[in-house]
């Protein structure tokens, strides 16, 4: 055997090959402790049930003239949909933690590309959670508030948006965990901005509840690209609405992911002997 | 003559460190005006690797080991000075180099803790793009030759340390590398596993003619693998030769231990230190460089009758630690 790595697929094979594997091997690694994840049941029961019974008493005290072209159902089994997208695995603390440690330096001499790799991993390990966290929510919203109608078009128009906020998350993550180069507790700083992507990504109220001009602003903002539309899309479809959200969250993924590399190519220079 | 396939020029890294002031106003005053002290890790050093060495750099903690293993291997950018691994510039062509070499940070684990490690080989395998039958046939071999066999399928986190770095090193050799890197590789092992990997390396890289860059702590790693011993002390190299002549150039003091069956209580030697004497036994030290060990010999030889007759060398460990010292004061 000669020493040196044999090729013999096309660069395009190789790469699309690894980071599959790469994807792959994080979705086992994930499955781990699959009982912990049905602890997520007992959480999501508690949180849905308590949304349940708010929206139900604003419904009852407000009368449904307050909530035009919306029920309480629908309000429930939106919560359910951004619930689940937040839930995706936080990658800040991994690169954090990797950028102190040294820890980065094992993956920076590998052939591949170190915001690549993060990216599937992520996706590895956000999909298990996220996909039993919306099955546990759906049981758990079909039991509380009933079902709604959902046209399987708009599951297969709403699959690039999930990933497209999926990747919005990563971003986001992974730039705050290579916030690390520079200050040494980034969690500080995305404490604060998660407060933003709670209000304004209508993870507790629906952006269509949402007071003018307020409504307007928050449906431009990443938060909403990246919590709201999935669920938006999916129980109050509007076909000329959805073009919107694919170019507005087209728009921030590119912004983030811009953002991401160049931090990444400054970090990289930054990097110390022993730590980050 | 040898191949050279590392070649480092006037190698220098500095690194800026923040200094903070302690106490409350000390914090204010470090956050309003960040006071930075110039270190420099790495100090205009040169030396050349050919292929198929393999050679022990070593060092006290903090001398610049790692940096210049991570300037080698590309995750770190010089302040100046040339560096060329396999005929290329590290930190400018990082990943196709990646392909080429392999590396183990003992402390920096690289399996996927959750898995057993015939994942992380098999992802690996993907990752350096190693055809599935030479995959299999390069594994096959590693398992063997590392005896992993018995626990591939256990998931790392219930593996003991030695079998964890044994999978450690199989992962890191899966694509064949020309070079690897290995950087305390040994570290919190028992003797059996210490061994085991030892064996390991001198066989792959008598079989393969791997290049093998070593730093280690452990003196008996690099008696038993390394030929040739580079040592920097303050980011400087202070010593490049053969281990043996680590040996032969600081070897000052050898120990002398006799044994005899007649009483030696008129032995009075001219020369020498004694460190301990008996009726029938007696432990000399003496400078090899200024006394004569041969006269010693004749002396026991001649007067009396010898039952046992040990001359030991200094331990490499003290020669280094010496050397280490011998720096601190210059």
């Amino acid at each position: 055997m000669t020493s040196g790595v044999v090729r013999k697929y096309s660069i395009f094979n190789e790469s699309f090959g690894k980071y599959y594997a790469i994807f792959a091997i994080n979705i086992k690694s994930s499955m781990a402790y699959f009982g912990a994840l049905f602890i997520g049941f007992v959480s999501s029961f508690a949180k849905l049930l308590t949304y349940s019974l708010i929206y139900k008493a604003a419904f009852e005290a407000f009368g449904p003239d307050k909530f035009p072209d919306l029920t309480l159902a629908q309000v429930i089994w939106l919560v359910v949909f951004t619930q689940s997208i937040y839930i995706s695995r936080d990658t800040m603390h991994e690169i954090s933690a990797s950028v102190k440690s040294g820890q980065i330096a094992v993956f920076l001499n590998k052939p591949f590309s170190y915001p690549l790799f993060h990216y599937f991993s992520y996706l590895g390990k956000t999909i298990v959670p996220t996909v039993t966290d919306l099955a546990f929510g759906s049981v758990i919203a079909y039991f509380l508030v009933g079902p709604v109608p959902i046209d399987i078009f708009n599951v297969f128009a709403v699959l690039p948006l999930a990933l497209g906020a999926l990747t919005l998350i990563f971003f986001q993550s992974f730039i705050f965990g290579l916030i690390s180069f520079w200050i040494e507790d980034p969690d500080s700083v995305s404490r604060i901005y998660h407060k933003f992507d709670m209000v304004l990504g209508g993870r507790i109220i629906p952006i269509i509840l949402f007071p003018e001009p307020l409504r307007t602003i928050a449906l431009y903002l990443p938060w909403a690209q990246q919590f709201y539309s999935v669920g938006k899309n999916l129980i109050i479809p509007d076909h000329s609405e959805i073009i919107r959200f694919y170019l507005l969250q087209g728009f921030w993924v590119i912004f983030f992911g811009l953002v991401s590399i160049w931090l990444f190519r400054k970090g990289v220079k930054n990097i110390a002997t022993n730590g980050g | 003559m040898a191949e050279t396939i590392i070649s480092v020029k006037n190698l220098n890294k500095d690194f800026l460190v923040k200094r903070k002031e302690s106490g409350f106003g000390g914090a204010i005053r470090t956050l309003l005006n960040p006071k930075f002290e110039k270190v420099s890790a790495i100090n205009d050093i040169s030396f050349e690797v050919s292929k198929g060495e393999i050679i022990a750099f070593i060092g006290p903690n903090g001398a610049g080991k790692s940096t210049t293993i991570k300037v080698l291997t590309g995750i770190l950018y010089p302040t100046s000075g040339k560096v060329s691994v396999l005929g290329m510039t590290p930190w400018e062509k990082r990943q196709t180099l990646a392909f080429k070499i392999g590396s183990v940070f003992g402390q920096r684990p690289q399996l996927w803790y959750h898995l057993p490690p015939q994942d992380t080989f098999d992802l690996f395998s993907k990752i350096y793009e190693v055809d599935p039958k030479d995959y299999h046939e390069r594994l096959d071999f590693l398992i063997s030759a590392f005896e992993i066999q018995d626990f591939l399928t256990i998931p790392v986190r219930k593996l003991s340390l030695g079998q964890r770095m044994r999978s450690e090193i199989v992962a890191s050799l899966i694509h064949n590398p020309e070079v690897l890197f290995l950087d305390e590789p040994t570290i919190g092992l028992d003797i059996i596993a210490k061994q085991t990997i030892r064996e390991v390396l001198r066989k792959i890289n008598r079989e393969h003619k791997t290049t093998i860059f070593l730093t280690s702590h452990d003196v008996a790693d690099i008696e038993a693998l390394c030929e040739r011993t580079v040592i920097i002390n303050h980011g400087q190299i202070i010593f490049d030769d053969q281990t043996e002549n680590l040996r032969k150039q600081y070897l000052s003091t050898k120990v002398i231990k006799a044994d005899f069956e007649t009483p030696i209580s008129d032995f009075n030697p001219k020369f020498g230190k004694i460190l301990n004497k008996s009726k029938f036994s007696i432990t000399i030290e003496i400078d090899a460089k200024k006394d004569s060990v041969n006269e010693l010999l004749d002396i026991f030889l001649s007067k009396y009758k010898v039952a046992d007759l040990v001359i030991t060398d200094t331990p490499l460990e003290e020669i280094i630690s010496s050397i280490y010292l011998e720096a601190k004061h210059d």
